[in-house]
């Protein structure tokens, strides 16, 4: 009886570990799973369109049968992709939210919704018995997946934007702070004044990136459900890069400036 | 007697679960970046002199440059993959 015990609560044990780490699985590791269910899913196209083929070659009761298993096949593994995919995005957007302070919640309750119905959807695969059912299905899976697709654009502008961000407030500490040592500086001499001068110019440089940055947040808060993401992300992505270009130029010359003066 | 394990087991699952909440995320590969310290008032004198007030300055820079290449990065991941929406019939 005390062997019994003690196995049941070792189960429980061992159980309630593992379901617990698998809820805490990081942004990483659910990526290596999409890479999974992706390869999975195409090896499942080529079967799929040979089957598509024989159904339009011969219209048969048996190509047609075929046809709708391989497309039901194909349907599960897409849902199963498309659930790591989902997942990635919110962990990602987890962790970029700890550490970049950001504070909105409702692409979490989008891509929450977004989880539930792809859950109940791969339920509804089974239950499919017919071409025309698998095409609205299909049809309706294609609508998710596109709002699913427009947060992961998203996510990818704001972490970003916010790293950028945060570039931009660690810049300005290290231009106090050769303000400051500059001001203190009682020589007068040619060095001097050049130092002062291309700090001075740095100062407006990084104005430029400071600018970049607010482009890319307007690009970013421009957009509507009817945009497109994949074009504003690139967008977003060009004034970032801008705003790196930028950045280095200026830590570059305050770097310059450090080592003249020392 | 039977008490004894399940005192011990619980205990250790309270535990993992205890340092599991408390552990930083330690997988984060994303291009964030520290904060830098704030600026400290300095003395005045030569540039030597009060450039050397601050000798973790150009450590601070080269933080800064490193966080940048981290940026340059694109972190394509999030690109949504394509999937098959028609059955083409």
């Amino acid at each position: 009886m005390k062997k019994a015990a003690l196995f049941f609560t070792l189960l429980f044990f061992l159980f309630f570990t593992k379901t617990t780490f698998a809820a805490d699985k990081t942004s990483d590791e659910l990526y290596q799973e999409l890479l999974q269910n992706y390869r999975r899913y195409q090896g499942l196209v080529e079967p799929f369109n040979t089957q598509r083929s024989r159904h339009l070659a011969y219209q048969s009761v048996a190509t047609q049968a075929d046809f709708l298993n391989a497309a039901k096949s194909l349907a599960s593994a897409e849902i199963e992709a498309m659930i790591s995919y989902t997942s990635f995005v919110k962990t990602y957007l987890a962790q970029a939210t700890q550490i970049l302070n950001y504070k909105e919640n409702y692409l979490y309750i989008m891509l929450d919704d977004e989880l539930a119905y792809l859950s109940s959807a791969k339920d509804k695969v089974k239950t499919l018995s017919s071409l025309s059912d698998t095409q609205s299905f299909f049809t309706e899976l294609s609508g998710h997946y596109n709002k699913i697709g427009q947060i992961g654009y998203q996510v990818k502008s704001l972490v970003e934007i916010g790293s950028a961000n945060r570039t931009l407030e660690n810049v300005k500490i290290e231009t106090d702070k050769i303000e400051s040592l500059l001001g203190e500086v009682k020589e007068e001499d040619a060095r001097i004044y050049a130092a002062r001068e291309k700090f001075s110019s740095l100062k407006g440089e990084l104005s430029g990136a400071e600018g970049s940055i607010s482009k890319a947040e307007k690009a970013f808060k421009s957009t509507s459900s009817s945009s497109n993401f994949a074009s504003m992300s690139k967008k977003v992505r060009g004034f970032i890069d801008q705003s790196i270009n930028q950045f280095s130029s200026v830590i570059s010359g305050y770097k310059n400036i450090v080592s003249s003066l020392k | 007697m039977i008490f004894l394990p399940l005192v011990f087991i619980f205990g250790v699952l309270a535990l993992v679960l205890f340092f599991q909440k408390k552990l930083p995320e330690t997988s984060v590969s994303l291009p964030f970046m520290n904060d830098t310290p704030t600026p400290t008032m300095v003395a005045s004198g030569s540039a030597a002199a009060v450039f050397s007030q601050l000798p973790g300055l150009n450590d601070d820079l080269t933080a800064i440059e490193q966080d940048l290449e981290k940026m340059r990065k694109e972190d394509t991941r999030l690109i949504p993959p394509s999937f098959i929406f028609n059955l083409g019939l």
